[in-house]
């Protein structure tokens, strides 16, 4: 059996082609390339780094399939996995520091703080941001689906609605409603709580 | 169905709360009564969401995608804030611009409104402008169209209003009205005095092109958007602030200069270059480059690295012969690639073109094969950091001196040296926290007139290397030395560069077909090896470009270094995998997992032993015969990112994205010395030739050169102002050459440090109180609480001398002689005559520790506890007199002065009078009453027309000789001051005490206008030298530094 190909351009060929694993190896070749320029590009450890996801994933497409002169309609496909790959990034680099640190579990966020989430690249946050966007996905999992696109991949209204074949409204609506969710969530503000 | 306190799953809740959010706030409960219809868990649900919305669209702003759904365009006749839109006039990057009209104005003025396109500059926008409004606003010149009115739509789109322009394009009015040159020149320098005036308002424009310059029907040139990439882009309050959101801003391709798609800081430079463009296009019809049919990308690197096509070559033969000389140099000058070698300012470039036009000569240089040799050579340090300095970048300009310049209660003149002030102040502490860019900003602010001594400091450590250079626009991932000093360069720009000299490149190789992640020469083979992104590593023949496969594409990251002889290749892989190549043969001698990737390798200079680290922070150090593992060390809590070997392969130094870097015993692994003071990924560690310190750089964008031993002894080399990513020191130790993640390669040698610092070793956990230094040629001497001297050479570096005696307080050179003079706590005078290692002579003088000293041509005067001056003759010191107090207070004389013509000897008292006697008649002529408390320093200007006193109450006093005017710097009542020096200008005073804090005054203006920062023990002397390109100040923190000032830029 021929090996699988590694050449990112052309696993989107064969992902949009709907061959099967292809969105799989393409995750996993995305999620190596990325972690390395995460470390290589943002250097997370600096004092006043700011993380920026969209950056990134826009850095890798620029690298990995610009270069290569892949076709511009791959562009969302490519961004969506990538921001796939971004969250498990994110949250993994997160969940390591975090683990040094304190024991499992997962954080709660005073509501004040939840408000300026995420922007210093806190890992209680984002860990709280993932754990609440897993339990968005069992119940919501359309919009989980475009906070990840836009939140981690830094898609467009426009693009989400291309991967997602929705329109761009639709795309709207997802993303005012799990916002909403999110905070209510992460806040610990739900009813019942 | 669903369980009643369970959350409402599937499309419900979604849809219900999208809708709700549609309708105004007080028709929601209705509906929501409506749509749920008794369902209490879902109406809560709704509820709460509601709730939490308002608050929750804040909860991603700040990582929003850049661009958003942009809405429908606006239709004519829709209104914009009191503005009602006509139509539309353009489109472009930015957004739409539209003709309109206010609507609540009588005298309805046309106005062109400029709709952002959404996700440019983000919510920030509005309060940018409004910062920026009145600067823009007073940008009041017949050749700037002004900037009127910002604000942001219902729907959060920003817009500016800026008055509406009726002209054309200026490419197209030259070409419409079929100007001739001359005639095109004379608009152009119309243009340049628009934005000469805005840039001596401290107002740069950073998008000139054609379109942004309009011609109206009077042949009057207009230029709009002037500032508004400033709005848009945010305040430069950094230079990482500005490279991340430049790139964030739509720039014009073909108008954009090499540091803006570089991501470099812009400046007027980036100005010049632009206008440059502008006249290119004018004169030729076209573009410097060949921009056809190119991606954004292949136009970068055109701008990048393309020399601009010569704009004779552009045109007709006839039209050729009117440009080439003067108008084709002129140009290529205003289009140089580094911004330092194009005109340095607006009016410098208009000027040429004016000489050119009246038929003088110009003074831009064509590139001749001299003028490249010398490049690097004359960019020298200096240069660079005073072209640095010339550049104009807003922010901070315009904080402080807007700010000063307005407050309209305080004299002009008083508000200018508050900003001078300011502006210093802002510098050391941005210089103190390594921000580099905002310390330059802050220099530049600094109004001209009132620049002296501590500018030219400040200025000076903006920049501690020798010398940048570039050749890759992309970041640095390896530099390599061959043992014949060449080096080469490897960048995620795909290609490797080899240079013979910094700044000398003799070839590129590549583009590859992946970012270079690393490269190094083999030795004795004329090929390199090459490992790519891709995880290709190849050996490159230089000469034709050939290539021999080791190892194909798909592992990504292969980390590659040569062995010592060339003989073998080893590479770390980011799959945790280690290869090792014959170079003979290409076979593969072994291979196995070492460490979780990406793995680092480096052979030992002396061939014995491979090392890799990885990851997981491990490194290991293997028997180079065999490759058998002699160490495994855990060294790092995360990724090793660097490895170096000491020269005598002694040694590991290692430097981790844990921020940390060690080194380590190689034989035994056992740790020697772990260096913390970086704050970022320490990306490259080397060590110096000899063994005795290593380089570290990182992401802070700091390049430490500190004791491989201790780890102490810290020097900060700065000027990178991005991640330092790779650093190599030459065979003979020359040099460092250090590469950052913008591409940039800088040059260093010894006097890199920001302020040098001559430390006095501690003996026997010891600290010894340095008390003066004196300087001689380049050398400084310096007495100490030791019973040594500390002498430091440039050249050889520190040593300690021993002196026959007591701790010394006082020291100087005899002027003329190099003999050393010493006045020591036990109350002797010592003389050693001649050279270095001269014969010692002593004196004993009678009074207790010998506390002042000054020398003249041929005779010392010494101050005692007892307080009596004793005069000596010199050379053979033999005692000459007594001076005494005749009113029998005996003070004890804490310092001397002699004048200048030898005339006059200034004694400073701890009874706080200063007493000037007569050297011929050995008389007091003027007992000067300074203060209640001790007068610590008294000082005597070049000429001797003026005497300063610095007094233990803290203040400083400046006396005329020859009348009773006196000028108070520095009010008492303040921490202790030990110490005062005269600048050799006469301008200013530097004085130090108990604080640790070097206090400038300016004489000038009357008042204190920088502190200098460093010293952690109190100041106990200090001295200018070398014409004041030196300040010396000794502390009891065991160390002396040498704040220098460089005279010529």
């Amino acid at each position: 059996m021929a090996e699988p190909p590694t050449d990112v351009t052309e696993i989107l060929l064969q992902a949009r082609g709907g061959a099967p694993g292809a969105t799989d190896r393409l995750l996993a070749a995305l999620y190596s390339d990325l972690r390395g320029m995460a470390d290589r590009f943002l250097r997370h450890e600096r004092a006043d780094h700011t993380l920026q996801p969209t950056e990134l994933v826009h850095e890798a497409y620029f690298r990995l399939v610009d270069q290569t002169r892949c076709a511009w309609q791959d562009r969302a496909h490519f961004l969506a996995i990538a921001s796939q790959a971004m969250r498990r990034i994110l949250v993994d680099h997160a969940r390591r520091r975090g683990s040094a640190k304190r024991g499992g579990g997962v954080p709660r966020i005073p509501l004040h703080e939840a408000t300026n989430l995420i922007g210093g690249g806190d890992d209680t946050t984002l860990l709280a941001l993932d754990f609440a966007l897993d339990k968005l996905a069992a119940v919501h999992p359309d919009s989980a689906r475009v906070v990840e696109l836009r939140f981690f991949g830094g898609l467009t209204h426009e693009e989400c609605a291309g991967v997602l074949d929705v329109s761009p409204r639709t795309v709207s609506r997802h993303w005012e409603f799990a916002r909403a969710w999110l905070y209510r969530e992460m806040s610990g503000d739900a009813p019942g709580y | 169905m669903t369980p009643p306190d369970t959350e409402p799953g599937g499309d419900e809740l979604p849809r219900l709360f999208a809708d709700a959010l549609e309708l105004p706030p007080e028709a929601r409960d209705e509906f929501l009564d409506r749509a749920c219809a008794g369902n209490v868990v879902l109406r809560r649900e709704l509820d709460s969401l509601l709730r939490a919305h308002p608050v929750a669209a804040q909860l991603f702003e700040r990582f929003a995608p850049r661009r958003d759904v942009s809405g429908p365009a606006p239709a004519a006749g829709a209104r914009i804030g009191p503005y009602r839109l006509l139509r539309e006039i353009a489109s472009g990057g930015m957004g739409a611009v539209y003709l309109a009209e206010r609507t609540d104005d009588a005298y309805s003025k046309q106005v062109a409104v400029k709709l952002i396109r959404p996700g440019l500059g983000g919510g920030e926008i509005t309060r940018r402008f409004v910062a920026e409004r009145q600067v823009l606003a007073d940008l009041e010149h017949p050749g700037i169209a002004r900037l009127l009115d910002g604000g942001s739509t219902p729907d959060g789109r920003p817009y500016l209003v800026m008055e509406y322009v009726d002209g054309v394009p200026v490419d197209r009015f030259v070409v419409e009205r079929g100007l001739d040159v001359r005639g095109r020149l004379e608009l152009f320098l119309e243009i340049c005095e628009a934005v000469d005036y805005a840039h001596r308002n401290l107002v740069i424009h950073r998008d000139l092109k054609p379109s942004n310059i309009l011609v109206d029907a009077d042949g009057h040139p207009r230029l709009l958007d002037f500032g508004i990439a400033k709005v848009l882009a945010g305040s430069a309050s950094g230079e990482r602030d500005d490279l991340t959101r430049g790139t964030a801003l739509p720039l014009t391709p073909r108008y954009a200069s090499p540091e803006q798609f570089a991501g470099g800081r812009m400046t007027t430079a980036t100005d010049v270059y632009g206008l440059g463009v502008v006249l290119y296009q004018m004169l030729t019809a076209t573009f410097p480059f060949d921009f056809e049919d190119r991606a954004a990308h292949e136009i970068a690197d055109l701008v990048l690295h393309a020399e601009p096509v010569r704009p004779s070559r552009r045109v007709s033969r006839d039209a050729a012969r009117r440009l080439t000389g003067d108008l084709d140099t002129i140009l290529l000058q205003a289009l140089a690639k580094e911004p330092e070698r194009r005109y340095r300012t607006v009016q410098d470039f208009a000027a040429d073109v004016r000489r050119h036009l009246n038929g003088f000569p110009v003074q831009a240089r064509p590139d001749t094969v001299g003028y490249r040799v010398s490049r690097f050579a004359r960019r020298n340090r200096s240069l660079v950091s005073a072209v640095a300095a010339t550049f104009v970048v807003l922010a901070v300009a315009l904080a402080v001196t807007t700010r000063a310049y307005r407050d309209a209660t305080a004299s002009r003149q008083e508000a200018e040296v508050q900003a001078y002030v300011a502006s210093l102040a802002a510098a050391e502490a941005s210089l103190g926290a390594n921000k580099t860019g905002e310390a330059a900003e802050h220099l530049e602010a600094a109004p001209e007139r009132l620049r002296g001594w501590e500018w030219r400091h400040l200025r000076s450590r903006l920049d501690r290397s020798r010398g940048s250079f570039r050749a890759h626009g992309r970041g640095i991932t390896r530099i390599d030395f061959a043992a014949d000093g060449r080096f080469l360069t490897a960048s995620v720009d795909s290609t490797i560069a080899v240079w013979s000299g910094p700044g000398d490149l003799v070839a590129r190789h590549g583009p590859f077909a992946s970012g270079v992640e690393s490269a190094a020469f083999l030795a004795g083979d004329p090929r390199v090896v090459v490992g790519l992104n891709d995880g290709a590593v190849f050996l490159l023949d230089p000469a034709d470009g050939t290539r021999a496969t080791l190892r194909d594409a798909g592992e990504r990251w292969a980390l590659v270094d040569a062995s010592p002889d060339g003989r073998r290749v080893a590479a770390g892989f980011l799959n945790g995998l280690v290869r090792v190549w014959d170079v003979a043969t290409g076979e593969l001698v072994k291979e196995w997992r070492a460490h979780d990737g990406p793995v680092i390798v480096a052979w030992a200079p002396d061939g014995s032993a491979l090392a890799t680290g990885g990851a997981d922070g491990t490194v290991h150090v293997r028997d180079a015969r065999d490759l058998a593992l002699r160490l495994d060390l855990s060294l790092h809590e995360r990724r090793v990112y660097s490895l170096a070997w000491s020269p005598d392969a002694s040694r590991l130094a290692t430097g981790s994205i844990d921020r940390t870097a060690r080194v380590v015993d190689a034989r035994t692994g056992a740790t020697r010395c772990s260096f913390r003071e970086h704050r970022g990924t320490v990306a490259s560690v080397a060590f110096s030739p000899d063994g005795s310190r290593v380089v570290s750089a990182g992401a802070d964008d700091r390049v430490l050169a500190w004791n491989a031993e201790t780890g102490g002894d810290v020097s900060d080399l700065r000027g990178h102002r991005a991640d330092v990513s790779a650093l190599a020191t030459s065979p003979d130790g020359t040099w460092w050459i250090s590469g950052d993640w913008s591409g940039e390669m800088r040059a260093w040698d010894w006097t890199a440090e920001d302020v040098k610092t001559i430390r006095y070793a501690a003996v026997q956990s010891v600290v010894p109180v340095l008390r003066q230094a004196a300087v001689r040629d380049s050398s400084v001497a310096c007495a100490s609480s030791a019973a040594s001297l500390l002498v430091w050479d440039p050249t050889n570096g520190t040593r300690a001398v021993p002196a026959p005696a007591w701790p010394a307080r006082r020291i100087a050179f005899v002027p003329g002689s190099g003999a050393l003079v010493l006045g020591t706590d036990d109350g002797r005078l010592l003389l050693r005559s001649g050279e270095n290692d001269g014969e010692w002579t002593v004196h004993d003088v009678p009074g207790g520790p010998l506390l002042a000293l000054a020398v003249g041509e041929g005779v010392a005067f010494t101050g005692s506890e007892d307080g009596i001056v004793r005069r000596w003759a010199l050379p053979g010191m033999a005692e000459a007199g007594e001076f005494a107090s005749d009113e029998g207070a005996r003070t004890p004389v804490l310092d001397l002065d002699l004048s200048p013509d030898g005339a006059t000897l200034a004694v400073a008292g701890q009874d706080g009078a200063v007493r000037l006697w007569s050297v011929g008649s050995v008389r007091i002529e003027r007992t000067i009453e300074v203060g209640s408390r001790a007068v610590t320093d008294v000082a005597f200007d070049a000429v001797g027309r003026r005497l300063a006193t610095a007094c233990a109450d803290g203040s400083v006093r400046v006396w005329s000789v020859d009348s009773a005017d006196v000028l108070a710097l520095r009010p008492g009542g303040r921490s202790a001051l030990t110490s005062l020096a005269w600048s050799p200008d006469g301008t200013r005073l530097a004085a130090g005490g108990t604080d640790t804090v070097v206090h400038v005054l300016s004489v000038p203006l009357g008042r204190e206008v920088a502190a200098l920062h460093g010293h952690v023990g109190r100041i106990t002397s200090l001295v200018f030298a070398r014409g004041g390109a030196w300040l010396l100040s000794t502390s009891s923190d065991a160390t002396v530094r040498i704040w220098d000032a460089p005279l010529t830029p």
